[in-house]
């Protein structure tokens, strides 16, 4: 496979999941073009976005012919094509899953939302109580886990830990003191130190940041 | 890879009979004409959290797959590795493993994220709180559409022939009856789950995993 086709990258700055393709990106020093969606603004579910993803839903890599629409496939590819953060062997693999879906399970179906509710959504409320019970468990998971290990899989940075740190990065924005946690600030510390690490504006640029 | 267990090596599949997740699984199993051994862990009565199970599988959820020394506890990788190991309803290549990829994601969104709870919460939770359901609901709705659409012209969700999408997809929505749903209104996707149930080796899911006659887990 010849690897000199280009990477676009179809994301924004307030997507945790395009934050994650982003920053494989940055992370495996591969170069991509970013073209911003605009999701405040419907841009999303515009005809000329939606023939790229009928989902209408960030991020979508385009590389050449192949369009990935889903975070963790994005991941697992580059993983692949770069030889860096992914699996060695089936036992690995399992391990980096556990995380990957963890980040869907606690995270996506619990952190986030509370972050969403928060700022853009019904605030303090049944929904975010519901969401809050998910995203205690997962926080009850994380922070023994990295309280006894360096990375969330294999014993070294994987896509595993950059599935999950974006979404980590919300505590504060979900209602959470980081002090609670200091695993998971040490580990977010860990991380922030890899080389090519940066943040999401940084990764995918646009004008006005942050919005009024 | 060279770290595969011998496949030849039993499999357990510890799960619950009504999860949908465990379904997938199991019936990827059977399909696959993998023989397996079925573990039920009653979720209700919280063994998942007796210290056995625990770890196991520290995420508390179903199901788990053990083959040797091999654990898996996210079904995508579950479905993933028996596609490897039995070489059915995988990909070819690439093209095809993203074509079949994003119904995981499609999956997680619209079902997980909507159908999936709607029919928890009017199984296990006596139909309350409505406003959860009403909050679920949009996106229930929005990927039964999606789907309705796309099976008007397509025989299956992501490639010529029965895939892993299927698998990942067809647990969810054959429980439309427990989300509120007429599959009267979505006759393509009728006539979808009607032709994966013709399929060798489909069972009912939840009276196959009844019949498989697992042992409960015993917690402490």
């Amino acid at each position: 496979m010849t690897d000199n086709l280009a990477y676009v990258l179809y994301g924004h700055p307030r997507s945790g999941n395009a934050y994650k393709t982003a920053l494989m990106l940055a992370l495996t020093g591969t170069s991509y073009g970013f073209e911003a969606v605009d999701l405040m603004g419907g841009g999303n579910l515009e005809a000329a976005y939606l023939e790229i993803n009928p989902l209408g839903k960030v991020p979508v890599l385009r590389h050449g012919d192949l369009i990935l629409r889903q975070s963790h496939d994005t991941l697992r590819y580059l993983a692949e094509r770069t030889g860096k953060f992914g699996p060695d062997g089936w036992m690995e693999e399992a391990r980096i899953g556990d995380w990957i879906g963890f980040s869907v399970d606690f995270l996506g179906f619990g952190l986030a939302r509370l972050r969403f509710e928060l700022l853009f959504g019904a605030g303090p409320g049944p929904v975010f109580d519901y969401f809050k019970k998910a995203a205690d468990r997962g926080l009850g998971i994380i922070e023994p886990h990295l309280a006894a290990n360096e990375w969330l899989a294999c014993g070294r940075p994987t896509i595993a830990d950059i599935a999950v740190f974006p979404v980590m990065s919300y505590l504060t924005d979900a209602g959470y003191d980081v002090a609670d946690f200091p695993a998971v600030a040490a580990w977010q510390q860990r991380f922030q130190a890899l080389p090519g690490f940066a943040w999401q504006i940084d990764l995918m640029p646009i004008d006005n940041w942050p919005p009024a | 890879m060279s770290d595969f267990p011998d496949f030849a090596t039993p499999i357990e599949l510890i799960g619950q009979k009504q999860s949908i997740t465990t379904h997938k699984v199991a019936l990827m199993l059977a399909m696959t004409e993998t023989p397996f051994t079925f573990r039920i862990i009653d979720l209700l009565s919280g063994a998942q959290k007796s210290a056995e199970y625990e770890t196991l599988n520290p995420f508390g959820r179903v199901p788990t797959l053990i083959q040797g020394d091999l654990v898996l506890r996210q079904s995508p990788v579950m479905l993933r590795y028996l596609a490897r190991r039995t070489g059915q309803f995988g990909y070819a290549d690439e093209t095809e493993e993203y074509a079949v990829e994003n119904w995981f994601g499609f999956s997680y969104d619209y079902f997980s994220f909507g159908l999936a709870r709607v029919r928890y919460i009017n199984r296990f939770m006596g139909g309350e709180p409505q406003h959860l359901k009403d909050f679920f609901r949009p996106n229930m709705l929005r990927g039964m559409d999606l789907i309705e659409r796309h099976l008007a012209d397509h025989a299956w969700l992501a490639l010529e022939r029965p895939t892993l999408a299927e698998f990942v997809c067809h647990p969810m929505v054959s429980v439309w009856r427990d989300a509120e749903l007429d599959i009267a209104d979505y006759p393509a996707t009728a006539a979808w789950l009607e032709r994966f149930q013709a399929l060798p080796g489909w069972h009912e899911p939840e009276a196959m995993l009844a019949d498989r006659g697992g042992a409960q887990w015993q917690a402490g």
